[in-house]
């Protein structure tokens, strides 16, 4: 509460300037004028910011410190690496048949993308060939909702991206296998920026997993942004799966622009990374505009996962929920920060918030801001956070029947999770996180 | 006592009374009956003032006295009571210290002295008993947390207590279980005299074997389209309500 | 006609001044200031010195920006610091007191004649800078309790005094705490002996009289092992064009098994329809359980002041402690809130409760702000919090900044917040069983903040509910 607002000393970090100046000097000759000007966007606003101290209030639980000073690498073209090839079969999350778009250290990968069987007139491409063929749909997007100001990983992304996905739902258009949108890093103390780009036209439905891993247990960086733009009445439900490395530092920031009666879903599960850190908001600009976010975090050892919200209700009669479910071991922290703007003329609002924190070791530590700002009279607005422990009567209601404590508390500790998975969206993955999140869910409640 | 003629009501744009007239006397017990839609509810609510109904032509004379610009605490006062179709809640407000607010309100308009705490609870207390109200939930805030049941009882409760000259049901068997249903009607049948009349909106017929009207309105599409003894109750609810919809004559009800 | 829009804008009713001749020095601020305050009051040399060290911090600081309010930059050397009644010592007797003064009082609901006082309510009268008069203290002292102005207690127990100022708010603890610190000018001291329960309520009423000055009391309390105390503070001031800042310290001590209860009723004058003038309501409050089995509950009935910024807070030190925070605070017109409170929690097993009751009214903005933090040793804590804010009009805000900190895995904290607003239903019900408008909405606000009422002593809850009916007139449209 003592945090002040008063500007502190911009943290700029030894390996940033140098990869902000190589970016320019690679980029200078090529590349639209428009995609230039959001690069020089990018690179002026963390020139002049730099990164975050934990005096800023939306850093106050977080500490950038570490990865700050961490000298990453900075990749300017693609590499082959048959290993790859081989491992990203490894993560189909599954859906083994379903399309998929593939990054691999920020750069598109044709040879692991499979596209075919899309229905006509969906685009499922890489954003730098978007930039070149459909600039009409991604111009007035890009950058647009995902401001390169907006944070310093944001500015660091618009300067430095290289490719991503870019996907575009025509209007009307209903696709049914859900679509995999897949990172994987490979190269050890690589810096990587993938940017997606989601169009959705109205009416239109998509259901993705965007997922984030590694075959490695290798340090590296992922700084991703991604921008969903919906049209009225479109539908986009999405699992953002988070496995990256145990050693990785992931940083994203995900912004969705709903226009009215759009639905914007997603669930996030995160497992993997040494430092994790989500800034997700959704701007619910027409009427019953819909927002969902969910989440389910499973931290232990030295892991930092830090998820952000906000919601912005700037109209009226839109619904939002938000349900983020953390449970914690050995020395992790876990951070949620959830803002709900409701705005002078969104009248019969009505959003939920609510987040649960299960400690089960001694040395871990949770914070939690669930924040309301309310400027309209007639909304529903509540939210509601709690932090403790396994129940002992369950506990002990289970040993009555004859189960083991660490049993017990291990049922208990998978129960406490699937609460918030029964409602993640994309039933194959899904499922598939249930059996592959069990055993782990099992053990860290046996060992409370 | 009520003197309804041709009465036109909208709420927002829509016109929901086209030309309605009844008429009631002292001791007579109406019930108003009609399929969804046909301005049943509407007319419960204009009769109490509700703001979001506006009377857009007729009258609506009451013991003498046009009704029509008085505010819904003044028609309280002067002994209009509506047992609501959905009670709304008042969190942190008991229902003895709400009561006893609208009570004295209208002791006062009487020009009778003012009850205090005390007095009013031993009157509450009596009145529960005769109505078999449990007395928590005289304590308990008004209708928060309450059954579907709970609140209809807590209106005619409410009703028992306040002794209005009109007493007006706003669907008040809807929702309920056949004991709750008899318990209600009991309270209401209890509370029947020369002095009160009743207005008993309805959709079901169910409702008027327990409370046994004098006279059965039919309102269809705004208007009171039939007219009858306690017997046309039963006729409508094995004829379903088509046969009365006849668009015809507004049947001027007596 | 909107049903809602009836009600008439009532005054503010203490708004009146009292005509007396009073003593102001000069306005500004410097360490003449600060060693002239102190040598009025007679000070010993070791607090004068604790005077100008917190001045001195103070001049490092600047004023936190973090609130959320709005408000032009203060001009710290516009102000007087020091501001007193000119009545030649503190009277004897109550015979001995200006009968201005009296009348002030009495004006304001508080007699202070003996044979007109509150039966069970000891009052201390601080009337600007200075403490007028102390009712009761020959019956108290009798129980061994010192109840009396903080200048006083000074001179009469300098080693009470010297032990326990700035243990719970240091003079570096924040910015208004450290002006407040260096200037302060009195208050109430209250001291209850190991293992006396205090048998009365005792309680300060602030006035503020004079134009452009600041207050800046200081109170504290102590309740050695064992002891109970209730303590109540009141407080009003004139209607200004100006504003005026009020920037108090509150301390509060719980040794072992001790229970301290603070109830405030903050009416301070809170500006007019515009926002032109009112208190600026800068305050620290914090309590400390130092011993096991303590106990420590705020209670606040804010509906005053143009800007309240304060968040009394309970350090849960001792095992098995607990803390309270029950509070209900009301904006209008163009008043801002930004309140809550820290329960820090240290010891083994200590428990707290915060209960939270917002109600913005008119263009109002009103914020709750709390922390709970459970450090890594305080194993078993638990804290309940419930924040509850209403809306009464569309012109108004309401934020909800909580602050969950918890590093043990024992620990057990709940947060529940909601939003509601007072519908038209409600009052269209309230109307049709004969309650006018104007009383439903009281019924309403009232109903919404009971949780909080019944924590106060009887006298002082029917006055809050009065109050909050008339802090809403004229708000509801």
């Amino acid at each position: 509460m003592s945090a002040s607002l008063a500007a502190a000393p911009a943290i700029l970090g030894g390996c940033w300037p140098a990869h902000l100046d190589a970016m320019e000097r690679a980029t200078a000759a090529r590349g639209p004028s428009w995609v230039a000007e959001l690069r020089r966007a990018g690179a002026a606003a963390f020139r002049e910011h730099g990164f975050p101290s934990t005096a800023d209030e939306e850093w106050r639980y977080t500490s950038v410190e570490t990865l700050v000073k961490t000298g990453f690498r900075q990749s300017l073209a693609a590499k082959k690496d048959a290993l790859v090839a081989n491992t990203a079969k490894l993560f189909t999350f599954g859906l083994e048949d379903a399309p998929r778009i593939v990054i691999v250290d920020g750069f598109y990968s044709k040879e692991l993308s499979k596209l075919d069987g899309l229905p006509a007139g969906v685009v499922v491409c890489s954003l730098a060939e978007a930039v070149e063929k459909h600039r009409a749909l991604v111009e007035p997007r890009l950058g647009r909702l995902a401001k390169p100001g907006a944070t310093a990983f944001a500015a660091l992304n618009a300067a430095l991206f290289q490719d991503g996905a870019f996907v575009h739902v025509p209007e009307g258009k209903v696709v049914d296998a859900p679509l995999l949108v897949l990172h994987i890093s490979h190269e050890s103390y690589l810096a990587s920026h993938p940017r997606h780009l989601f169009a959705l036209g109205a009416g239109a439905q998509l259901s993705a997993v965007e997922a984030y891993a590694s075959p490695s247990c290798d340090l590296y960086f992922t700084n991703a942004v991604t921008e969903a733009d919906l049209g009225a009445g479109a539908r986009l439900s999405s699992i953002r799966l988070e496995a990256e490395s145990g050693n990785a530092f992931h940083v994203a920031n995900t912004q969705a622009r709903l226009a009215a009666g759009a639905f914007f879903q997603e669930a996030s599960a995160v497992t993997g990374a040494e430092f994790f850190r989500h800034d997700l908001g959704a701007f619910l600009g027409g009427e019953r505009a819909e927002a969902v976010f969910l989440g389910l975090s499973l931290a232990s050892g030295h892991q930092h996962v830090d998820h952000h919200t906000v919601i912005d209700h700037a109209v009226p009669n839109c619904p939002s929920r938000e349900f983020y479910k953390a449970i914690l071991n050995g020395r992790s922290h876990v951070v949620f920060n959830g803002k709900v703007f409701v705005r002078q003329d969104a009248q019969k609002t009505d959003a939920k918030q609510t987040n649960k924190n299960l400690l089960l070791s001694d040395d871990a530590r949770v914070d939690t801001k669930p924040q309301l700002e309310i400027f309209a009279d007639d909304v529903k607005c509540t939210h509601g956070a709690t932090v403790g422990q396994l129940d002992e009567e369950m506990v002990y209601y289970c040993r009555s029947r004859g189960l083991a404590p660490e049993i017990a508390r291990g049922i208990l500790t998978y129960a406490f999770a699937r609460d918030v998975l029964v409602q993640f969206p994309v039933p194959a993955t899904r499922d598939w996180l249930d059996r592959s999140l069990v055993q782990r869910l099992l053990e860290a409640g046996r060992n409370a | 006592m009520l003197e309804i003629k041709d009465l036109h009501a909208t709420v927002g744009k829509k016109e929901i009374l086209k030309g309605l007239s009844l008429s009631v006397k002292a001791g007579e017990v109406h019930a108003i009956m009609g399929p969804n839609g046909s301005g049943k509810s509407t007319l419960a609510q204009v009769l109490a003032g509700h703001p979001a109904y506006a009377v857009t032509g007729g009258t609506i004379t009451y013991m003498g006295e046009d009704l029509a610009e008085k505010s819904p605490e003044d028609r309280a006062k002067e002994g209009i009571f509506l047992a609501f179709q959905y009670p709304v809640e008042i969190p942190g407000v008991s229902n003895a210290y709400f009561l006893r607010a609208g009570y004295n309100e209208i002791r006062k308009h009487r020009g009778e002295p003012e009850l205090d705490a005390m007095d009013f609870n031993k009157l509450l207390k009596e009145k529960s008993k005769v109505l078999h109200i449990d007395e928590s939930l005289l304590n308990r805030p008004v209708n928060e947390g309450f059954s579907g049941g709970e609140k209809k009882r807590n209106e005619i409760f409410q009703l028992a207590v306040l002794e209005p000259k009109l007493a007006i049901l706003d669907e008040t068997d809807s929702g309920l279980d056949i004991d709750a249903l008899r318990a209600v009607s009991e309270g209401v049948n209890r509370l029947r005299s020369k002095d009160r009349a009743f207005l008993v909106v309805t959709h079901y017929q169910r409702l008027l074997n327990y409370i046994v009207p004098d006279f059965v309105h039919v309102l269809s599409e705004g208007r009171i389209v039939k007219s009858g003894g306690k017997e046309l109750a039963l006729e409508l609810e094995k004829r379903g309500y088509d046969w009365v919809k006849a668009p015809a004559a507004a049947g001027a009800a007596r | 006609m909107d049903p809602v829009e009836e009600l008439a804008t009532k005054e503010y009713k203490w708004g009146f001044v009292t005509d007396i001749e009073s003593e102001t020095i000069p306005k500004g601020l410097n360490e003449d200031v600060v060693r002239l305050i102190s040598s009025k009051k007679n000070e010993p040399s070791w607090l004068t010195e604790w005077r100008l060290t917190a001045f001195r911090q103070w001049q490092k600081m600047t004023e936190p920006r973090w609130p959320n309010v709005t408000y032009p930059p203060i001009d710290y050397q516009d102000i007087s610091y020091y501001s007193a009644p000119r009545q030649a010592k503190k009277a004897g007797s109550m015979d001995e007191i200006d009968p201005e003064l009296v009348k002030t009082y009495e004006k304001l609901g508080i007699p202070l004649e003996e044979q007109k006082r509150l039966s069970n309510v000891a009052v201390d009268a601080v009337f600007d800078s200075v403490s007028v008069a102390t009712t009761a203290k020959d019956y108290l002292e009798k129980l061994g309790i010192i109840f009396c102005s903080f200048s006083e207690a000074v001179q009469k127990h300098p080693e009470l005094i010297r032990k326990y100022l700035g243990s719970v708010v240091p003079t570096n603890d924040n910015f208004f705490a450290a002006l407040n610190s260096a200037v302060f000018s009195d208050g109430s001291f209250c001291w209850i002996p190991k293992g006396v329960k205090c048998p009365m309520e005792l309680s300060t009423y602030f006035r503020i009289n004079a134009a452009d000055t600041g207050q800046f009391e200081r109170t504290l309390i102590v309740a050695e092992e064992g002891a109970q105390v209730s303590y109540l503070e009141g407080c009003t001031a004139p209607k200004r064009d100006t504003n005026q800042l009020h920037a108090a310290v509150v301390e509060l001590v719980a040794q072992e098994s001790a229970s301290v209860k603070y109830s405030t009723v903050q009416n301070w004058y809170p500006g007019d329809k515009e926002g032109k003038g009112g208190i600026y309501n800068f305050v620290t409050k914090r309590g400390k359980c130092a011993g096991a089995n303590s106990k420590i509950s705020w209670t606040q009935v804010e509906t005053g002041s143009a800007i309240t910024w304060k968040y009394p807070s309970v350090i849960l030190q001792g095992d098995n402690s607990v803390g309270e925070f029950y509070s209900v605070a009301v904006v209008n017109n163009r008043q801002q809130a930004d309140t809550g409170t820290k329960m820090i929690h240290v010891g083994k097993n200590t428990r707290s409760t915060i209960v939270s009751k917002g109600i913005s009214a008119g263009k109002g903005q009103n914020t709750y702000r709390g922390q709970v933090k459970v450090v890594k040793k305080a194993a078993g804590a638990r804290n309940y919090t419930q924040c509850d804010s209403l809306l009464i009009g569309d012109r108004c805000g309401a934020h909800t900044f909580p602050y969950i900190e918890v590093q043990n895995h024992t620990a057990k904290v709940e947060h529940e917040a909601s939003t509601s607003k007072i519908s038209e239903d409600q009052i269209f019900y309230c109307k049709q069983r004969g309650v006018s408008t104007e009383n439903a909405i009281n019924m309403i606000v009232n109903g919404f903040c009971k949780e909080v009422f019944r924590e106060l002593p009887m006298e002082f809850a029917v006055e809050a509910q009065k109050l909050l009916g008339v802090s809403l007139d004229g708000s509801v449209g």
